[in-house]
C-alpha cells in the first residue's frame, strides 16, 4: 500500500488514475493547500529545468581517445606460463656466461670503435633530435631539422591553415 | 566518393546506424570501436547529469570515464533486460553517489537530510524567506546560485532522483532501476526532495 | 665459493646497469603554446621563454613571444599522456623505453592534434630546456603559434596546466 508521500508524487506527476486518485482526492479535502503545493512542486520542476543547464562536455573526442587509451592499455595479452624445464643451463652458469660476455662486448667496443664516433656521441648525449616526421593528412608535410647553432630540433609543418585573431585558442 | 574498398551504396541511401543492442554485442566480443560508438553517444547526457550532482567540471570528466571505463569491464554481464542507457546510468549514479558520501565522510561538504516525516505537513506554505526581497528582481546568475546551493544541501540519494525526474524526464521505474531501488523509495524520494528545495528556493520563484 | 663471489658481482653489476639499459620513461614533460609576432617595440618575454627567445628569433624570425598556455605532465609509468597547453592544440605524447641511452635522453612519440584533427606524428629524443623541440603551428593573427617542449624536473614544475586569458597585443606596425 502507498504511502501519503508517494501518493502525492505520483498525483503531482499526473501519475494516479481511475478509482486511486478519486480515493486520493477525497483524501486531499482534507488538506486544502494541496492544490498549490502541486503548482509549487511543478513550478520547481520548471525552474530546475530552466536553469540546471550543465556546461558542454568539452574536448569530447579527447575524452573517448583516454577511455579508450585506458581500456588498450588495460587489455594486455597474458604472456604464457613458461614450462618448467630441466636444462644444462643453471643460475650461476647463466650469470657467470652473462657477465663474460658482457666484459667482451665492452672490451671489443673499446678496441673497435673510433674515438671520435664515441665523442660525437657523447656530444649528442643532451641534444634533442627528432627520428622520424610525418603527417596522414595530405595538404600537410611534415619535416624535421636540427639546429646546431641554437641546439635546437624542429618540427616544421607546411600546408596548415591560417588562423584568424578571432579563433580562440584556449 | 567512397575509399577504395568501401561499398559503393546509393546515393540517397540513407546510412544505417547500428543500435545499442547491436553495438552492445559487438562490445562483448570485444570490439572497443563499437564501445566508441557508445561513449559518443551518451557522453554528453551522462557528464550533463554527473556535472549536475557534483558541480565540478573536473570531477564530472573523472567520474563519467570511470563509469563508461566501469561499464567496458562489466558488459559482458549486461543481459538486455532494461536499456543500455538506464544500465549505463545504474553504474554511473553509483558512481556519483559513492563520490559525493566520501566527500560527506571527508567533511567537504554538508547535506541537511533532517526532514523526517513528522516534520511535514503537506498543506503547509509557510516558509521564512531569505535571501531576495519581494522588490528584488532576481538575475538568472543568482538563479543558478540558489538552485545549485539548494541542491547541494540535499543528500546524494535525493539529488539524483530530483534530478532524474525534473532535468531528465525520467519515470519512477527507469529512477528505480538506475538507483537500484523500488518505485516506492523513488516517489517517497522526491516528496521529501522537492519539499526541501521548495523551501530553499520558494523566495526565488516568488520573485521572477 | 668462488662461485657465489662471481654471480653476486654479475647481479650487483647488472643492478648497476639496468636504468642504462632498461631506458626509464621521461619524468616530466613541459609545453608551451607560444605566439610570435613583430613588433617595433617587442616587449620582454615571460619568465618561462626568456631562455628560448633567442632561439626562436634565430629560427623563426619573430622578436616578441607571449605564452598563450602551457602543460607540464610526470610520468610515473610507460603510458601514453596527454600535453594541453592549449584546447586548440594538444598532444599525445608515449613514451618509449631505449637501450643504451644515457640519462637525460628520453625517446617518445609524439601526435600532435588541432582540434580534434591530428595534424602529425613524429617520435624524438627529447632533452632538458638546454636542447629544445620546437614544432611550428599555423599562422596566427600577425604572427606564428609555435609549440615548444622539454623535458623538466617534476620538483620544479609539478604537473599543471595553465590556459592564461590570452589577449594578443596590438601590434605597433610590422
Amino acid at each position: 500500500m502507498k504511502t501519503f508521500e508517494e501518493k502525492f508524487t505520483a498525483w503531482v506527476d499526473g501519475r494516479l488514475t481511475g478509482s486511486e486518485l478519486a480515493a486520493f482526492e477525497r483524501e486531499l479535502e482534507e488538506h486544502p493547500e494541496a492544490l498549490a503545493e502541486k503548482e509549487a512542486a511543478l513550478e520547481l520542476g520548471g525552474l530546475l529545468r530552466a536553469h540546471l543547464a550543465a556546461p558542454p562536455l568539452r574536448n569530447a573526442d579527447f575524452f573517448n581517445q583516454q577511455i579508450l587509451q585506458q581500456i588498450e592499455s588495460s587489455v594486455r595479452p597474458a604472456a604464457p606460463a613458461p614450462a618448467p624445464r630441466r636444462s644444462f643451463w643453471t643460475l650461476p652458469r647463466m650469470a657467470f656466461s652473462g657477465a663474460f660476455l658482457l666484459l667482451l662486448a665492452s672490451l671489443l667496443y673499446f678496441a673497435a670503435v673510433p674515438n671520435t664516433r664515441r665523442e660525437v656521441r657523447r656530444d649528442q648525449q643532451y641534444v634533442t633530435n627528432v627520428l622520424n616526421a610525418q603527417s596522414d593528412d595530405p595538404n600537410i608535410t611534415a619535416t624535421s631539422f636540427h639546429s646546431d647553432q641554437d641546439n635546437v630540433n624542429v618540427v616544421w609543418l607546411d600546408g596548415l591553415s591560417y588562423m584568424p585573431p578571432d579563433h580562440k585558442l584556449k | 566518393m567512397p575509399l577504395k574498398g568501401e561499398p559503393l551504396t546509393a546515393p540517397n541511401a540513407a546510412p544505417s546506424v547500428p543500435d545499442d543492442g547491436d553495438l552492445v554485442s559487438r562490445c562483448q566480443r570485444g570490439d572497443t570501436a563499437a564501445f566508441n560508438e557508445l561513449v559518443t553517444r551518451y557522453r554528453g547526457k551522462v557528464f550533463a547529469m554527473i556535472y549536475n550532482m557534483v558541480h565540478n567540471e573536473q570531477d564530472a570528466w573523472d567520474l563519467a570515464q570511470d563509469g563508461f571505463l566501469k561499464a567496458w569491464k562489466s558488459i559482458g554481464r549486461f543481459r538486455g533486460q532494461s536499456s543500455f542507457y538506464t544500465w549505463l546510468y545504474r553504474i554511473v549514479m553509483n558512481l556519483t553517489i559513492d563520490f559525493l558520501r566520501r566527500k560527506q565522510v571527508g567533511g567537504e561538504t554538508e547535506f541537511d537530510d533532517s526532514i523526517g516525516l513528522r516534520n511535514i505537513d503537506p498543506g503547509s506554505v509557510t516558509t521564512p524567506r531569505t535571501g531576495i526581497l519581494p522588490h528584488e528582481k532576481v538575475t538568472g546568475d543568482e538563479i543558478r546560485a540558489r538552485i545549485d546551493a539548494a541542491v547541494s544541501r540535499l543528500s546524494p540519494e535525493h539529488r539524483a532522483v530530483i534530478l532524474m525526474r525534473e532535468i531528465e524526464g525520467m519515470d519512477y521505474r527507469e529512477i528505480a532501476d538506475a538507483l537500484e531501488c523500488s518505485m516506492g523509495t523513488v516517489m517517497s524520494r522526491l516528496f521529501y526532495a522537492r519539499k526541501k528545495m521548495q523551501s530553499m528556493l520558494r523566495d526565488v520563484y516568488e520573485n521572477l | 665459493m668462488a662461485r657465489l663471489s662471481l654471480l653476486a658481482f654479475c647481479l650487483l653489476w647488472l643492478a648497476g646497469a639496468c636504468p642504462a639499459l632498461a631506458g626509464e620513461p621521461p619524468t616530466a614533460i613541459w609545453s608551451g603554446l607560444v605566439l610570435a609576432t613583430n613588433n617595433a617595440h617587442p616587449a620582454e618575454a615571460p619568465p618561462k621563454l626568456r631562455k628560448f627567445a633567442g632561439k626562436l628569433r634565430n629560427i623563426f624570425g619573430y622578436n616578441q613571444f607571449e605564452l598563450v598556455g602551457e602543460n607540464s605532465q610526470r610520468w610515473e609509468d610507460p603510458y601514453e599522456r596527454w600535453l594541453i597547453p592549449s584546447k586548440e592544440f594538444y598532444m599525445s605524447v608515449k613514451p618509449r623505453a631505449e637501450r643504451g641511452e644515457h640519462g637525460g635522453r628520453h625517446r617518445m612519440k609524439i601526435v600532435l592534434f588541432q582540434n580534434r584533427r591530428q595534424l602529425a606524428e613524429f617520435e624524438t629524443h627529447l632533452n632538458g630546456a638546454e636542447s629544445p623541440l620546437f614544432i611550428r603551428g599555423p599562422l596566427y593573427d600577425r604572427g606564428q603559434l609555435v609549440i615548444v617542449l622539454h623535458v623538466v624536473d617534476p620538483a620544479e614544475n609539478p604537473p599543471h596546466a595553465i590556459l592564461t586569458p590570452f589577449l594578443p597585443r596590438a601590434s605597433n606596425g610590422d
